[in-house]
């Protein structure tokens, strides 16, 4: 699964630090998200599309395997 | 407090550690007390070499992890439980080797060095309710990774131990678990975490 996190997150001049306080996750884990190593639950997933107003879909692309 | 300091402090435990179980031989302290005092230096000298050699990300791994409030709720239940830890098999060990009793007040007091390890195990599982759901992934691969570790060695050696190949007195071998389930999860969880960096 693909998603527009760093991009995201640097059109809002946030360091990863910034970003993981707002969603009260590790800096490690907006890391592992961003590099596409770790998909995030569905509750994370959803709190990440809204602080950034975006559809769930939008942030997150899934592929078919 | 960094990284470097924890190593300085581990150096400094390896000197008095090792320091008080020379003193201690020359005394003519107990066996006992020796091979306490030798053994926390030997963990403190596997722990520092680790911490030494230890690759960059795994330390700045360690370095927010420590700093995370999981963390440092976890040290603050599980330090005191220690200590306690500590002292009770201190007290229990004596107790049972200079005094007679009946067998029940006589299990009472051989057990109870068990209790303040269920503190440290229930301080985990606060830990493991504390951090996010990434990390909480990562504990229980390693988690996971122990139990098959001391599995697959206690099968092995139980094998063994019926192949009449090794004699290892029952007491021992149960008394290793828990350190043995610790080290294979130390284990698993370098080996999980680098797999999220």
């Amino acid at each position: 699964m693909d998603n527009r996190l760093r991009e995201l997150r640097e059109q809002m001049g946030w360091s990863q630090a910034a970003l993981a306080e707002r969603l009260d996750v590790s800096r490690q884990t907006i890391n592992a998200l961003e590099t596409g190593k770790y998909d995030p639950s569905l509750p994370l997933a959803f709190r990440i599309a809204k602080l950034f107003d975006e559809p769930i879909e939008s942030v997150f692309i899934y592929h078919d395997p | 407090m960094n990284f470097r300091k924890r190593l300085w402090l581990g150096y400094a435990g390896i000197v008095v550690t090792f320091a008080l179980a020379l003193y201690g031989n020359h005394a003519g302290w107990s066996d006992t007390r020796i091979g306490f005092f030798t053994g926390m230096g030997t963990g403190l000298v596997v722990l520092v070499a680790f911490m030494h050699f230890a690759p960059r990300w795994w330390r700045d791994h360690c370095e927010e992890a420590y700093s995370s409030r999981a963390s440092r709720d976890y040290r603050r239940r599980m330090w005191p439980a220690m200590i306690l830890y500590t002292a009770i098999v201190f007290a229990s060990t004596w107790l049972l080797k200079h005094y007679q009793m009946a067998i029940p007040l006589r299990a009472v007091i051989a057990v109870a060095p068990a209790l303040p390890i269920s503190f440290v195990m229930y301080a985990f599982l606060r830990y493991l309710r504390n951090v996010d759901e990434m990390q909480r992934r990562i504990e229980m691969e390693a988690v996971g990774i122990a139990a098959l570790i001391v599995s697959q060695i206690y099968l092995a050696g139980g094998f063994l131990q019926l192949g009449k190949v090794i004699d290892i007195p029952s007491g021992v071998a149960m008394i290793w678990v828990f350190p043995l389930m610790c080290f294979s999860y130390a284990i698993g969880k370098f080996r999980a975490t680098r797999r999220y960096r």
